[in-house]
Formats: structure tokens, sequence, C-alpha cells
């Protein structure tokens, strides 16, 4: 019995120091071992999605409405479609939802859904189900920028909590949610294959419609920069894509390796062959 | 709680009517009062109180699996039953996990409702179909016959 | 150890063996099939648990294990689905494979070694076990799967008695799919069965998963009642209690039950039923495998009309008294009865078959009715043709020939309410073999493409006169078939019309060398015994007007058949139009209460079991003619069931014949040679059914259908 309780406590200190990440002494309540912490690692963790996986009626979403592409997207439309077999429409599905969503302004409605059913022939159902399947598509109405930032390890080694921090109190808005302006919408993203230039935001900028429509990377941010991006897209200005701190992926402060020409032996020259 | 609540009321009153509800009385009569007042006073840890104002207690030189326990607010209104406890406490107070009621409330999905105690017991009781307490009575025949018209 | 739990496993879920299991399917008695030879089949060897087993190339590592009579758990399996592969319950081990592999996604290769048995296998499927148990909720005691759950079976075997996971258990909204199906999603472990049922059999794609990884859901997204008239069949395929029936729900737990294998009567099919009872109540009525008419699938109607067993019962003797009909005792009844026939000269007392009226009781009326002088029987709903020929009347390419058409014409059917199951079965044969279907009638919307020729005779004679393009699909068609619905023959002219398509039938091949696709589609259960066993007025009975008439089980009779000032007896076990209409009434037993013989539209002779006995003073419908036959003075010679059978046999021989289809000759178009031919009219075709949930008495008389006709028919 003292054998098994000790190792319980073991067990438990282990935990404990886990949660608290700091040297608090054993008598001190748990509570206050979770308000010392800077972020709660638990707070940090999301267990429910925060979107439901089953529609609700709303009088801009619902299925009695009627949706069409407009004149000027209908070409973009048949192009798509074109791009495959005849008998294999409904392989044009996501690039179909891509852009009714970019025609509604990043919010992809469950009438738009019927509609690119209609359009391959396939029922809605298995509209609905690739719609839920990937987050990109907005099932809920978001903001004239959609901001997202990373949240796979890379850039969260490199700050990425720390701008997601930043820009919610900028905003005074939680993740998910959308500036009461209705300007930006804060939300996360896996990883976009940055991670060279990690941390990074994705801004989807959907204030110019489908024709206008950019999905930008602004890369090597800190919270002071991701700040002066949006600020500067509020204003309507166009603030650097990409790197923030320099022009490619190369090393900030120079080259430190292969300095010198490779050495051989060489390709040989086909020419003299 | 309980006392605060009743301040005004006769004491008698509040006797009696703690004592229905297995109140203080029961409380010193079984031991409880002692064990959780006296026995577990101290060392003992306030590891958080829920909204309901239940208070949540740990004292790791107790015993094992016993290290842990509530105090509920009131004895009123059938708080002081199990499920008076809010999913958020049930992981920690149960042993399953180390993680307390304001650390799992970040857990709650945005669709959820405010728990409340079980109605069991109670008039608001659920009453199935067939329950001899449900309004509507279930015909136990075992068919209607047809009456001719 | 391990030796234990392999066997522990066989033995709990011996109860889903027999369920999979799949005996070889029985050659159909029908000429088609005895001219062909089963084509050679290449076989491989692989070795299961150390023993080789010859397998069909291209069978899964699954059907191997089975064959080797090794049982392989699983829960997206089934046999009559696509594969999914997503639920890896039944990972098994396989040599040289880097790791366990998805035994029913696997195609067995020649020499593989397949080992079941092993601790990697255990393990791996505990694994499984445990990830569904994780957010499978604790709640077996509430459920109503419980006793029959496929998850509980599995995890006695492979669960854990304590699990790993500290994190708190996902919730799900339930769905409302519609007044017959109950949704409790938190238990979904998403196997998709019903995902790939409702898109793959019932042919309604309104089920799918949305969300991806811990939020997936299986709903419809948007709020859609599910409108299938097969969706009860989600409940047998669902192998935990998301999906249960709503109106079963909290009445019986599965191990109360007594189970009694029976046959459907709600439609023509003779779907093969069990019927589940409780003491003397039916619980629950479920589907019972027969692979050549509805594999294991039933209609919600047959499902769920059983509450109707329950209501508007006629539990006593009855008679018309002075403020409506009132209870009487046997003696009263009879001796009205009599009294009434003596009035009656010969052809004036007439019998009237109906919608459930099983072959005994045909047998026995028709028997009384010829003692008594009269040839004044018919069938209800089948007003003018004969039934000397039996290819005339039957479903002549079996209902498993179905699928082997590639031309198909429906004329003035709609299978998908007259018999949801059929419906299925051409759906399969549209979708996978590609045969063109086409309609004579009014617009159909079923769940292939039809394609809609026209609205009725005029399209039919072009058909026939070769204008029509669709001749020439038919023409060119290996198997053609056509499709009579009741609903052409309960018409005027539909001893015209059948002429017609009995000169198409020739002209296009319908019937030719191994192949007869002439069917007829009928729309109640006791029809085909009725047309087998000649309930059809004599000559000199067609002009006489009726003074006494019998309704046997009959309510949806003609009115004209019935004169106002006839003497009514009603025979039935439900107080519907029929015995609104009666002067005296006398108690049957219902089709759960009676052994008796029904024949379904392609003239296979299945017998019903009691499950439970006749409530109140109800008897079986023949024994209520063979009393009868006493009083009336003209007593029938049979006083048991195996007397009636030894009766039904010398009318009827095939009808001793239980589920064997007796082969039928057909005349090559001289059966209505000797007809003159009539005059059509322009009336559209239309279904007989126009509530697939409300045909006949039971039916009519159950809340639940009257809940499906409210919300789904809106």
């Amino acid at each position: 019995m003292a054998i098994r309780r000790s190792m319980f406590h073991c067990a438990q200190l282990i935990r404990k120091s886990a949660l608290a990440s700091s040297s608090v002494p054993q008598t001190a309540s748990t509570a206050l071992k979770v308000q010392s912490a800077a972020v709660p690692i638990f707070q940090q963790r999301r267990w429910y999605a925060d979107i439901l996986n089953q529609h609700r009626d709303t009088p801009t979403n619902n299925s009695a409405l009627a949706f069409e592409f407009t004149e000027k997207n209908m070409p973009k439309v048949n192009e798509i479609i074109s791009h495959y077999p005849s008998n294999y429409k409904q392989s044009a599905v996501i690039p179909l939802l891509d852009l009714a969503q970019q025609q509604g302004n990043g919010h992809l409605t469950v009438q738009a859904m019927n509609k690119v059913a209609e359009m391959l022939e396939i029922a809605p159902m298995r509209v609905y189900e690739v719609a839920t399947f990937y987050t990109m598509f907005n099932r809920t109405p978001v903001g004239k920028y959609h901001v997202m930032v990373c949240g796979t390890t890379p850039c969260m080694i490199r700050g990425s909590r720390e701008i997601e921090a930043a820009l919610a109190a900028h905003w005074g808005i939680k993740k998910g949610q959308t500036t009461p302006d209705g300007m930006f919408t804060l939300g996360e993203m896996e990883c976009m294959g940055c991670c060279v230039n990690a941390p990074q935001i994705t801004i989807a900028d959907y204030t110019k419609g489908a024709d206008g429509y950019t999905y930008n990377y602004y890369e090597d941010l800190t919270p002071e920069s991701a700040i002066k991006i949006v600020d500067q897209l509020k204003k309507g200005e166009t603030p650097k894509v990409g790197s923030q701190i320099r022009e490619t992926c190369e090393p900030v402060g120079g080259l430190t390796t292969l300095l010198e020409p490779p050495p051989g032996p060489y390709c040989r020259d086909l020419s003299q062959a | 709680m309980s006392v605060s609540k009743f301040a005004n009321a006769p004491l008698t009153r509040y006797i009696a009517k703690d004592a229905s509800k297995g109140g203080i009385i029961n409380k010193i009569v079984d031991g409880n009062f002692f064990a959780s007042h006296v026995l577990k006073s101290s060392p003992r840890t306030l590891v958080g109180t829920d909204d309901k104002g239940n208070q949540y207690y740990e004292s790791m030189t107790s015993q094992l699996g016993r290290h842990r326990w509530v105090l509920y607010s009131d004895h009123d209104d059938y708080v002081d039953a199990p499920t008076g406890i809010p999913p958020e406490w049930h992981g920690w107070i149960n042993h399953i996990n180390d993680f307390t009621g304001p650390e799992m409330e970040a857990t709650k999905p945005f669709y959820a409702i405010p728990a409340t105690v079980t109605k069991t017991g109670t008039p608001d009781a659920y009453k199935p179909k067939g329950s001899w307490k449900h309004p509507a009575k279930r015909s136990w025949g075992k068919y209607t016959s047809f009456c001719g018209v | 150890m391990f030796g234990r739990f392999s066997s522990a496993a066989r033995t709990l879920t011996r109860a889903s063996t027999s369920r999979v299991f799949v005996p070889p399917p029985q050659v159909v008695v029908g000429a088609k099939f005895f001219s062909s030879t089963p084509p050679p089949v290449d076989t491989i060897t692989v070795t299961v648990d150390g023993s080789p087993v010859e397998i069909p190339k291209g069978s899964t590592v699954l059907h191997a294990c089975e064959t080797a009579g090794v049982e392989i758990p699983r829960f997206c399996y089934h046999q009559r689905l696509s594969i999914a592969g997503n639920c890896r319950m039944c990972l098994v081990e396989v040599e040289k494979a880097p790791k366990p592999v998805a035994s029913c996604a696997m195609p067995a290769m020649p020499n593989m070694n397949i080992k079941t048995t092993t601790p990697l296998v255990k393990k791996a499927r505990e694994g499984v076990m445990e990830f569904l148990l994780a957010n499978h909720p604790l709640d077996c005691p509430i459920c109503d799967q419980g006793g029959e759950c496929d998850l509980q079976d599995q995890a006695m075997v492979f669960g854990s008695d304590r699990g790993r996971f500290v994190e708190t258990k996902r919730g799900v909204e339930d769905k409302e799919l519609g007044p017959l199906v109950k949704t409790v999603m938190t238990r979904c472990i998403h196997c998709t069965r019903c995902v790939r049922f409702a898109k793959e059999v019932a042919g309604v794609e309104d089920l799918g998963t949305t969300g991806r990884g811990r939020d997936t859901e299986i709903g419809t997204y948007v709020s859609k009642l599910f409108r299938s008239e097969m969706s009860g069949n989600v409940i047998d395929l669902c192998p935990v209690g998301a999906l249960t029936s709503k109106p079963y729900a909290f009445t019986a737990r599965s191990w109360e039950l007594k189970k009694t294998e029976s046959v459907d009567v709600s439609d023509a099919l003779g779907s093969n039923i069990l019927v589940d009872t409780k003491g003397t109540e039916v619980m629950r009525i479920t589907p019972r495998l027969n692979e050549e008419i509805n594999e294991e699938w039933i209609s919600d109607k047959a499902r769920f009309q059983y509450d109707g067993l329950k209501r508007q019962r006629i539990d006593v003797p009855m008679a018309k008294a002075a403020g409506g009909l009132a209870a009487v005792s046997w003696e009263e009844a009879f001796e009205k009865i009599a009294e009434a026939v003596s009035k009656a000269s010969k052809d004036e007392i007439k019998g009237i078959a109906g919608k459930l009226a099983d072959a005994e009781s045909i047998v026995a009326m028709k028997d009384l009715l010829n003692r008594l002088g009269s040839g004044n029987h018919m069938c209800e709903g089948f007003p003018t043709l004969g039934a000397d020929i039996r290819s005339s009347y039957l479903m002549n390419s079996s209902i498993v020939g179905v699928e082997d058409a590639d031309a198909i014409l429906l004329v003035g059917t709609n299978p998908r309410v007259e018999a949801p199951v059929l419906n299925a079965r051409l759906r399969r044969a549209c979708l996978s073999t590609g045969a063109t279907v086409a309609n004579v009638g009014s617009p159909l919307n079923l769940t292939f493409p039809v394609e809609e020729l026209g609205m009725g005779a005029a399209t039919l004679k072009e058909l026939d006169a070769q204008s029509h393009p669709f001749f020439k699909t038919m023409k060119e068609a290996a198997n053609p078939m056509i499709v009579v619905g009741a609903g052409l023959v309960g018409r005027e002219d539909g001893l015209a019309l059948l002429q017609t398509l009995h000169s198409l039938a020739e002209k296009t091949g319908v019937v030719g060398e191994g192949w007869n696709g002439f069917n007829m589609l009928h729309d109640s259960a006791g029809r085909v015994a009725g047309l087998d066993l000649g309930f059809l007025p004599s000559e000199s009975a067609k002009k006489a007007a009726a003074k006494v008439v019998f309704l046997l089980n009959s309510d949806d009779f003609d009115e004209a058949d019935v004169p106002a000032d006839a003497f009514v007896v009603y025979v039935g076990s439900h107080g519907d139009k029929g015995a609104t209409r009666a002067d005296v009434i006398l108690p049957g037993a219902a089709y759960t209460e009676k052994s008796s013989t029904y024949v379904n539209t392609e003239g296979r002779p299945q017998r019903t079991k009691a499950a439970v006995a006749p409530i109140g003073q109800a008897r079986d419908d023949w024994t209520i003619v063979r009393a009868l036959s006493e009083v009336l003075g003209a007593s029938l010679p049979y006083d048991d069931l195996n007397a009636v059978r030894a009766r039904l046999a010398e009318v009827a021989p095939h009808m001793e014949r239980t589920t064997e289809v007796e082969p039928s000759t057909w005349l090559n178009g001289s059966t209505y040679a000797h007809i003159p031919a009539g005059t059509t009219s322009d009336a559209p075709f239309t279904s007989s059914v126009a509530n697939f949930y409300m045909t006949d008495a039971v039916s009519r008389a159950s809340v639940t259908m009257a809940k499906c006709t409210s919300t789904k028919l809106t």
C-alpha cells in the first residue's frame, strides 16, 4: 500500500509540475498554480469544433433560397467543369464550392451547395459531405478579411500562439469570432507548408469578390508586424506579401554554408559526347 | 451558504428543515460533520469552488483515494446529491483526471447547457410512458376492439 | 488463454453467424435456369489458421476466413453493401504483410497465409475496440439494441474492463429521420452502413457523413426526413443502438421475444419475416433471409404495420341491430346468415376474397358456395379477366429474374409503392447491369432513371404497332421484360389492354427460349391464391345480382359488386370498410395468428405460422367457413388443417410444394386469342396503390402508418 501510494504521489507530482510548468511547492493549491501559468496548457487545447456539422436555417442561409452564379462567374464555372470528363463531373465539386464561397464573400451557404449539386448532377448530401469535411469552406459568415494563424508545430514553436493572442487582444475578440465592424475574422489553420518562414498567417481577402480574391501568406511575423499588416489592410493599404524580413527563405544573416562552388564530379558535358 | 439563506428565519425552522433533508444534525450523528470539518480540516487545500458554491478540497496526506472531497454549499433543494457536482468537476472528484473545474471549463462545447441536479426522487422526476405517475395513462389492453361504427 | 478467447468469440457471435453466413442461392425453378449450367469458377487456395481453403478468385480475405469457418468480427462490412473498410475491426494477420490488414477490403491472393488467432490480431482488435469505446456512451441498460448489439457482443471478447481515456466523451445531436427510425447519434460508430444502404439499395441519397475527425456525424445535414419505403432496414443494419425502431422503443428486450418464422402479407411479394412476440402480443417484425424474394430487406409497411394488429380488432361475432352493430353469439350470427341464405337462390350467393384472404379460407369458401349451387365468387380488384392460364397472371421471370432483364417496360404500375423490395431489385438491374426502364402510365418518381413513354392506351398501341422507338430497344434486348401493375387489370378495359400487351410481348420476344419476361405485379397477398384456386365467377354468375355476399377479408371491394340491398357477411380480423358495410361480422384471425398459405406474385406458395393466439372469440377463417357450412346444410368434408391442405393440393397441386415456384406454360399469344378485342379508354394508367402506407385493413388500422402518411406524404 505504501509503495502504491508513493507511486501515486510521484505521478501526481509529475503531472502537476507539467501542468503548472513552474516549481510551485507541493502544498500550494492547484487553482493558484493554474493562475500562475502564463497560458494554462489546458485552455489552449481545443477539444470541440467551433462549428456545427448540422445545418441551421437562418434568413440568409436556407434551402428555400435560390443561389445563382453571377454572369461574371459563369465562364469560370464552365471552365472548371470542362476540366473533368463529362461522366466524372462530380470531381468539380471542390473548385465550384470554392468559387461559390468567393462569390458569397467568404460564406458558403446551403443554397450554394444545393446549386453546385444540381449543376454536377449529384445528390446534395454528397456536396454537404465535402463542404463539411474541409475546414476551408466557411459555413458561417466571416469578415471581409479572414485571418488564419498557422497552428502547427513549427509555427507554434516560433511564436504563432503569441501572434494569435496579440491579434485577439488587438481586436478584442476570441478565436473564431469576427470583429464588430465585420472586417476581420480570426481563425486558425493547420500547416500551410511555410514552416521555413514560420510563423505565418494567411489572409483570405473577400473584399473584391471572386475576381479580386486573394489568398496571401504573410511570413516571418512577430506580434507587432502581424498587427501592422492587419491595420494596413483596414486602412485599404496593401501590405507586403510573403516574408516580412527577407525576400526568400534563405537565412536572414546571409549564407552560412555552401559558400564555395560545389566540388566535382560535375555533370559531364553532353555536347562533347 | 445555507446559514445566510436562512438567516432571517427562526432557528428552529432552519434546523427542522435541515434535519428533514438529512442536514447538519444528521451529519453530526453519522459522523460526516466530524470527518469533513474536524478530522479533515487540516491540512486541506481548497482546490476550487463551482458556480453553485460547492467547495472542492484536497489533502495529500489523507488516505489514497479519499484525498479529494466536496463540501456541498447547500443541503436544500437536493443540491447535496452526487449529481450536484457539475460535469467539469466530475473527472477531478472521481480521480479520473487531475483537471479542476476551471481547467475543464475551456473544453465545454459552445452548445453545452448548464448542468442540473438529477430530478430523481423529486416530483419533477422523469416519468416514463407507462409509469403510474405519468399523466397520460398507458393502455395496458392488448388490443382495442372494433366497436361497430 | 488465447484458444479460449477464440472459442468465446465464436460462441458470442453465434447469433450473428446465422445472419452472416449466406447459403449459396438455390437455383430458381424456372425455364430460364434449367438451360444454363454454372460457369467454371477460377479458384485459388489460401491458408487460414493453418488449414488450406479453396475460394473463388477475387474473394476477400474475410470471405476466405468465412469459408474456413472462422468468424471475423466486423462492424462496417455487410455482404449486401459496398465495402467501406472503415471500422478496422476485421484486422487479421497475413504472413509477409508489414502490419495487420483489414480483411474485408483485402483481396485474397494465391497461397496467402492468413492468421486470425495470433496475439497480434488479438491486440489489434482490442486496440480498435478501445478506440470505438472511447466515444461510445455506456448506456447499454437504456439502449434498445442491448442484447442484439454487435458492439456489445464484440466488446465482451475484445473490450477492456477499464478505459485509458481521461477526456470527456463527445456529444452528438440526434437527427430527426421521421416516425420510424429513432436516432441516438452519440452511440454511432460511423460504420456508414446506413449511408451505403440509403445510397445503394434504397436509392435515396439523403444520409451522409458530415464533418471530420472527432466531429464526424452521420446525418442529413439539413433537416430532412429519410424518405424511403425501406428506411426501416437501417435499424437492422446498424451494428449499435444509434438507429433503432421508434415504435418498438422501450417495449421489449430481444431476449424476451419469441421468434416465429412467417410471411408478410402487406404486399404481393410475400417477404419472409420473423414475428417477434412477447406473451400474446406482437412486439415487432423483422426480416428473414430469403435470397429468392426479399434477400434481407422488408418494406416499412411490412415492418411497422404490426401495431395495426392491436387496433380495430373484431373479437366477437356481431350483427346489425337497431343502433348499429352489436355483439351476438356465434349461433345467433349463424342463424341470421342461414336465414338470409335460405331466401337467396343459387347464384345470388356471392363470395369476394380480399387482400388478406388466405388460400385455406378461399378454398373452403369456394367449396361452400359450390355446394350451395353458386358459382358466384371473385377476387377483389380482378373484375373481368379470366385466370385459366397461370402464366397470364404471374410474375413469370421470378423476382430474382428481374435482375437479368435488360429492357423493362412498366405498365400501370409503381413498383416503389406496390413492392418496394422489388423496386430495389429493379434499381439494381437498372444501375448495375444497365437495364433500360420505361414507363407507360402516370409519371413515376422511382429511385432510378425511368424513361416516360406516355400516359395510357395510345402509347401502348403505338408500341404494339412498332412505331415507337422503345419497341426497338425491347426487340434488341436479350431479356426484355414487361411489368403489368394491378392498377391495369382493375380497369374496365383491362382485358383489351392485356391483349395488346400479350401481342407486344410476342412481337418483342418478351417470352422466348428460357426466358419469360411477362410479369404481373399484384398489389395484395391474397390475389394469386384466389386465382390459382379458380375463385372467379362462372358464366351464369356474372349476370346474377347478389342477395347474400360473403366478404372474405375483403375491404377494398368495388361498390358495384355488393348491391345495396344485399345481406353482407364479413369474415375478417379488422373493422374496416367491409365490416362497416356488413350485416353480420364473423371474427377471423389476423395473419400473425393463423397458419395459412399465401401465394406470392411469382406463384410461390408460402406458409405463415401462428405467432400468437387469435384474440377474443376470433377463429381461423377456414374454420369459420367450415362451421358455417354445417348451419347452411352443406357440410364441408374437412375438419382439420391437414385435411384442408389436402383439399388445397387437390384443387391446386402446387400449393403443397411451398416455397417453390411451379413453372407455368406460356400459350404463345393464344391466351386471349378467342376473346374479341375490346375498346380502350383514354384514361391514364395509374398504380392501384395511392398511399404506400395504407393499403389494407391492417395498415389502415395502424397508428404508425397513419403517422407516416401524415409526415411523409406532405
